[in-house]
């Protein structure tokens, strides 16, 4: 099996673009990969050994242009543990409640209908409050939960500890959570 | 030791904040937690209905995400390119196959 290059765009620009959106959630910035990817296919068009098709190949690049992506926005290493240290505001701070939900933070049961996650309006919210999140902190969502790169790897490349990655994910996740309950789920109970 | 002294230990390691328990929650599915630590989760939710919730969102969170992974495999594009993008591409790899 060969490359085809000039057919690059047609066959795989929408996967691909789709790929990179759903994983650092800027649309720009994704199409900006996606022409990086495809020149640094070009350039490495050698090295294809057909042993894995086409889209596996061109995939395979763009997630280290992901990757890279995500090192130059994590650079600055003091945001990660600025933004992650002292306790999260949804919580009591002191007093017999210490660590314990703020009244108004507290999560509500949410009304979950059956074919809800694969609708397209959804996922989109969902892509949509994930591209709320700070850099740093989306940089580490998507490499751990998304991606399935291993604690190690992560630590590698972002150059982070694994308890920056543990708090990052706590701090991801009650902010993703709070975002879909406004933008979701509080609107459907609306209706 | 006092079996008053052993029971408030035992009080103090399984009794946990919603702060705590969520963040071992947030752990999960993504790295596997201690034994220990999965029954002080265990035990703070039968007492707490709001982290009761969070964990049963959690789970939804994770198949969210994997929700959008099989509509991307499906050959489905959540995020289609604009035509005149996918034209400026096609134009910019033309060139660099020339050179």
């Amino acid at each position: 099996m060969s490359l085809k290059p000039e057919k690059w765009v047609e066959a795989h620009s929408d996967y691909l673009y789709s790929y990179a959106v759903t994983r650092i959630f800027n649309k720009e910035d994704a199409l900006d990969l996606i022409q990086e990817t495809f020149f640094a296919a070009l350039k490495a068009r050698d090295s294809f050994k057909g042993e894995s098709t086409e889209r596996t190949w061109l995939t395979a690049i763009l997630k280290r242009k992901i990757i890279d992506y995500f090192r130059k926005k994590t650079s600055s290493r003091m945001e990660l543990t600025d933004t992650t240290s002292g306790k999260d505001n949804r919580f009591q701070e002191g007093g017999p409640f210490d660590g314990h939900w703020k009244q108004e933070h507290a999560p509500r049961g949410w009304r979950i209908e059956a074919d809800m996650l694969e609708r397209e309006e959804f996922q989109h919210i969902f892509n949509r409050c994930l591209s709320f999140l700070p850099a740093s902190w989306s940089a580490v969502f998507t490499l751990k939960t998304i991606e399935e790169y291993s604690t190690e790897e992560i630590c590698k490349e972002l150059q982070i500890t694994p308890s920056n990655i543990w708090t990052t994910m706590h701090r991801a996740k009650l902010q993703l959570r709070d975002c879909m309950e406004k933008n979701w789920f509080d609107n459907k109970r609306k209706v | 030791m006092s079996l008053r002294r052993k029971i408030s230990i035992l009080a103090a390691r399984l009794t946990i904040t919603c702060d705590r328990a969520t963040q071992l929650m947030a752990q999960n599915p993504e790295e596997k937690i201690s034994f220990s630590r999965q029954l002080q989760v265990r035990l703070h939710l039968l007492t707490c209905k709001a982290c009761r919730n969070f964990y049963q969102q959690m789970t939804y969170l994770s198949r969210s995400v994997k929700g959008i992974n099989k509509k991307l495999q499906s050959g489905k594009s959540l995020f289609p390119l604009s035509s005149d993008a996918k034209a400026l591409l096609e134009k910019e790899l033309r060139d660099k196959l020339k050179e």
